[in-house]
C-alpha cells in the first residue's frame, strides 16, 4: 500500500548563492606558511616522512601510511619544514601538521606519470590516485583511491558523479562542474575503468542548469553521449547524501549499514572527480581545491583556488572581513562545523569558509516540543527526530538504537525546521556517542 | 565566535501563523452555524469557550512565570473548537468553565512523561461537559425546538441539507461544505497533510458499512469532517509518522462511529479521540516508519509468510 511506502517532505532551503554561484574561480594568493595536517581524511593517520629543516617541493610526500584506508599528503608549497608539531584542526582538537615555510619560488617536484593511461590496468590507475593523495572533497574525506577499488564480489553498473551541492552558500562544486566540464567527463572515464561500470551519470541539482550544460557539452565533444548521463534533479539538499543520491537517481537504497557497492554503485564528488583526472593524466596531487567563502562577514565572497594547508586567518584576510562576525564555519551552514581558532588549515573536504553574522545564523533558545512532527516528516531516511531525543534526554539513550539512530547522517534538517528550536543534531550526536560509549 | 553544534541556520519561523491558519478555517463554519442557530444561542457559547480558554492559559502562564504564549493562536483554536462542538443555546457558563478547564486544566497540566499535552484540550474538556452535564450538552435544538441529533431522530433531512448545514446539531460541526473548504485550505497550506483525515473518514464508512447503515449519511452527520479535518489532525496528541497517522484515523474514526450509532451517546467523536490521545505516545513507537536501507513492509510480510 502506497501509503506505507517511505514518504518525506523536501524543504527548499534558503540557498544564499546569488553572489557566488555567478563567481568565477579565482586563485587566493600562496600564504608565506602553510600547516598541512597529517589527517586530513576518513581512516589512518600519515606518518611525517619530512623532518624539520627538509627542503621541499610541491607534490613531495610528506606524509604516508601504509594502511588501507588513508591518503598521502604533499607538500603544497615549496620551501624549508619549519616544524611538525601537534596544531589545532578544524574538524576539533589538535593533529599532528607539518608546517612549511614558502621560499615563494612554487616549485613542482618530479611528478610519476603513467606512460598510457588508456591502456593502463585498473590498478595502476588506482594506484595514482593513491599517490595523488585524494580524499573525499565534498566534506567526508574518504580515501578515494579506496572508494575505486570495490570488493571483487561488487557488481557495479553505474558510476554516479555527485554535483548536487545542496548545502547553502556554497558553489565550489557548481563552478569546478561549469568551468572544468572537460576535466570532470575525464575523470569520470577513469573511475568507470577502475570500477567496471558500464556507465555513469552527472547528478545536478535544478539550480545549477549552466553547470548541467557545460557538462553536457563536455560528454558530447568526448563521445561519451552513450554512456554518460547528465540529469538535472529536483532541487533537493538532502539528495546531495550519497543514500539519498542514489534512491533519487536510481530508486534503490543502500542497505543499513552497508555500502554503495552492495548495491552496484560507486559515487564520487565531481571536485574530486576532476583531481581524479589530473592524477592520471598528470600525475598530480591534490595539493590545492576550491572553495567558497561567504557569509555576511566576507566582504568579496567567491570561489577561490587555496592551497592546502592555508590557514583560515590567512584566507579571511585576504578575502576581507566585515561587521560583528558570529561564528565561523568550516562547510556549508547545515552540515559544517564552527571553529573556535581560526589558526586552523584548509584541508582536502573543505568545501568552503563561512563568515556568517548573527543576523543570518541560529539564535535563539530552545523552548518545549510541541510534537508538530515536521522533523519526522522531513526526514530523508524516516527517522523520528523527535523521539530519539525524547529516548535520549529523559528515557534510556540505549532504546534509540532499536529506533535507528546510527541510520542518521546528521544532515540537520529536523533541525532546520523544528520551531521549538531544539537542538536535534547535537543531541542525537551526543546520544550516538554514549551509546558507543555504553557497548564498549 | 560562537561554536555551536550544526545546523548553523534555521528555517525562518511560520508556527506562528499556522494556528491563525486553523482559525481562519473554522471560522466560515462557526459563521454559518450563528446564523442558522441564531446568534443568541451561539455567540455567547463561542465568546465564552474562547474567552474561558485564552483567559485560562494566560493566568496559568502567568502564574508559572513563563512566557505568556497566548497570542501564537493555539488557545483560540482550542476555544473555538470547543465552542463549535456544543449545542447552541448551552448554559454560558458551562462553555466557560469548558475552555478553562481545556488550556487552564488539560493542556496544562495533563501531559505525558515528556511534558506534551496527552489529550486534545479541547475534546478532554467536551468529554467532561458531556459526563458532567449530560443532558444540557447533548440536546440539540433545531428551530428554538428540543430535538436529538439527526442520528437520534427519525425524520432526516436530505443530502443537500447536510452538505450546507441545515441540520440540528452542535454550533460548528453542521456545514459539511464550508468545513470541506476549511479543511482544503489547510491541506494547500501545508497545515495539515491528508492521510489522517482520509483514514478517519474511511473509517467513518467502514465503520457505518459493517453496522449495515448508509455510510455516506454518517459521513455528513456528527463531527465526522470537523473531526477528522480539524480535531484528529492536532499534531500534539496525534501520532508524528504516516502509518501511525493512518492507524490514529482509523481507530478513532471507528470507535467514534460505533459509539454514535450504538448508545445513546450522540458525540461519540470527542471520546474516540481522548482514547486515541491516550494511545498516540505509544503508536508512535510502534508504527514507525520505515526507515531507508531496511526491508519494506512487503518483503517482510513475504518473510513472514514463506518462513
Amino acid at each position: 500500500m502506497q501509503l506505507l511506502s517511505r514518504h518525506r517532505h523536501v524543504p527548499l532551503l534558503d540557498a544564499h548563492k546569488q553572489v557566488t554561484a555567478a563567481a568565477a574561480i579565482s586563485a587566493l594568493s600562496v600564504p608565506e606558511v602553510v600547516v598541512v595536517p597529517l589527517r586530513q581524511h576518513i581512516g589512518e593517520m600519515c606518518d611525517p616522512t619530512v623532518s624539520v629543516g627538509d627542503r621541499v617541493r610541491i607534490g613531495d610526500v610528506i606524509g604516508e601510511s601504509t594502511a588501507l584506508v588513508t591518503a598521502a599528503v604533499h607538500a603544497t608549497v615549496s620551501g624549508r619544514v619549519l616544524e611538525v608539531a601537534e596544531r589545532p584542526h578544524p574538524l576539533g582538537g589538535r593533529v599532528p601538521a607539518v608546517v612549511i615555510e614558502s621560499d615563494g619560488r612554487d616549485e613542482w617536484t618530479e611528478l610519476v606519470v603513467i606512460p598510457d593511461p588508456e591502456s593502463a590496468e585498473p590498478d595502476e590507475l588506482r594506484a595514482a590516485v593513491r599517490r595523488a593523495g585524494i580524499a573525499g572533497m565534498a566534506g567526508a574525506g574518504f580515501p578515494a583511491a579506496v572508494k575505486l577499488g570495490p570488493p571483487r564480489e561488487a557488481d557495479i553498473d553505474t558510476v554516479i558523479i555527485n554535483a548536487m551541492e545542496g548545502e547553502p552558500y556554497l558553489s565550489a562544486d557548481h563552478r569546478m562542474a561549469l568551468e572544468h566540464a572537460e576535466e570532470a567527463v575525464d575523470g569520470v572515464r577513469w573511475i568507470m575503468r577502475m570500477v567496471g561500470a558500464p556507465r555513469a551519470i552527472f547528478a545536478v541539482e535544478g539550480d545549477k542548469e549552466d553547470a548541467a550544460r557545460s557538462l553536457e557539452q563536455a560528454v558530447a565533444a568526448a563521445g561519451l553521449g552513450s554512456v554518460l548521463d547528465v540529469q538535472l534533479l529536483p532541487r533537493d539538499y538532502a539528495a546531495g547524501a550519497e543514500k539519498i543520491l542514489v534512491e533519487v537517481v536510481l530508486g534503490r537504497e543502500i542497505p543499513s549499514g552497508g555500502f554503495p557497492y552492495d548495491i552496484g554503485v560507486v559515487s564520487q564528488n565531481v571536485s574530486t572527480t576532476v583531481a581524479i583526472s589530473a592524477a592520471v593524466r598528470r600525475g598530480r596531487p591534490l595539493i590545492e581545491r576550491v572553495l567558497t567563502v561567504a557569509g555576511e562577514g566576507v566582504e568579496r565572497p567567491g570561489n577561490y583556488l587555496t592551497r592546502i594547508g592555508t590557514t583560515f586567518d590567512h584566507v579571511l584576510e585576504q578575502v576581507g572581513v566585515t561587521g560583528d562576525i558570529d561564528r565561523v564555519i568550516m562547510g556549508g551552514p547545515m552540515m559544517g562545523i564552527a571553529q573556535s581558532d581560526l589558526a586552523v588549515p584548509v584541508i582536502k573536504p573543505t568545501t568552503g569558509i563561512l563568515a556568517l553574522s548573527a543576523g543570518e545564523s541560529r539564535q535563539g533558545t530552545e523552548v518545549a516540543c510541541i510534537h508538530c512532527a515536521w522533523c519526522v516528516e522531513v526526514c530523508p531516511i524516516g527517522l523520528m527526530p523527535y523521539l530519539l531525543v525524547d529516548l535520549i534526554r529523559y528515557d534510556e539513550p540505549l532504546q534509540a538504537d532499536t529506533y535507528h539512530i546510527f541510520d542518521c547522517f546528521e544532515c540537520g534538517l529536523c533541525d532546520y525546521v523544528c520551531p521549538s528550536n531544539i537542538p536535534l543534531v547535537e543531541v542525537i550526536r551526543g546520544g550516538k556517542s554514549s551509546i558507543r560509549e555504553q557497548r564498549v | 565566535m560562537k561554536v555551536s553544534s550544526s545546523p548553523h541556520v534555521r528555517r525562518p519561523l511560520a508556527k506562528q501563523r499556522v494556528m491563525w491558519e486553523v482559525v481562519a478555517a473554522l471560522v466560515p463554519a462557526a459563521i454559518f452555524g450563528v446564523w442558522y442557530f441564531g446568534p443568541a444561542d451561539t455567540l455567547p457559547q463561542l465568546a465564552a469557550t474562547i474567552a474561558g480558554a485564552v483567559g485560562a492559559q494566560a493566568v496559568v502562564e502567568g502564574l508559572r512565570r513563563r512566557p505568556i504564549t497566548v497570542m501564537d493562536g493555539a488557545p483560540w483554536v482550542t476555544g473555538l473548537i470547543l465552542g463549535m462542538s456544543l449545542p447552541p443555546g448551552l448554559n454560558v457558563l458551562i462553555a466557560a468553565g469548558g475552555g478553562v478547564v481545556a488550556t487552564g486544566v488539560l493542556k496544562a497540566f495533563v501531559t505525558t512523561s515528556t511534558g506534551r499535552s496527552l489529550l486534545n484540550p479541547a475534546m478532554g474538556a467536551r468529554v467532561l461537559i458531556v459526563s458532567e452535564f449530560l443532558i444540557p450538552a447533548t440536546t440539540f435544538p433545531v428551530d428554538g425546538v428540543a430535538g436529538a441529533t439527526p442520528l437520534a431522530s427519525s425524520s432526516a433531512p436530505g443530502y443537500l441539507d447536510l452538505l450546507i448545514g441545515r441540520r440540528a446539531g452542535s454550533i460548528g460541526e453542521t456545514a459539511a461544505i464550508l468545513l470541506l473548504l476549511g479543511a482544503g485550505y489547510l491541506l494547500w497550506r501545508g497545515v495539515i497533510r491528508w492521510h489522517l483525515p482520509v483514514a478517519y473518514l474511511v473509517g467513518v464508512a467502514a465503520t457505518s458499512l459493517i453496522l449495515g447503515r448508509n455510510p455516506l449519511f454518517d459521513l455528513l452527520t456528527g463531527a465526522s469532517i470537523l473531526t477528522a479535518f480539524f480535531i484528529a489532525t492536532d499534531p500534539t496528541t496525534s501520532p508524528a509518522t504516516i502509518p501511525g497517522r493512518v492507524g490514529f484515523g482509523f481507530g478513532t474514526a471507528g470507535i467514534a462511529t460505533f459509539i454514535r450509532i450504538t448508545t445513546l451517546f450522540p458525540t461519540g467523536e470527542a471520546l474516540a479521540i481522548v482514547v486515541g490521545n491516550i494511545a498516540a505516545p505509544f503508536v508512535d513507537r510502534v508504527m514507525t516508519n520505515r526507515v531507508y536501507g531496511t526491508p519494506k513492509w512487503s518483503e517482510k510480510w513475504r518473510e513472514r509468510l514463506s518462513s
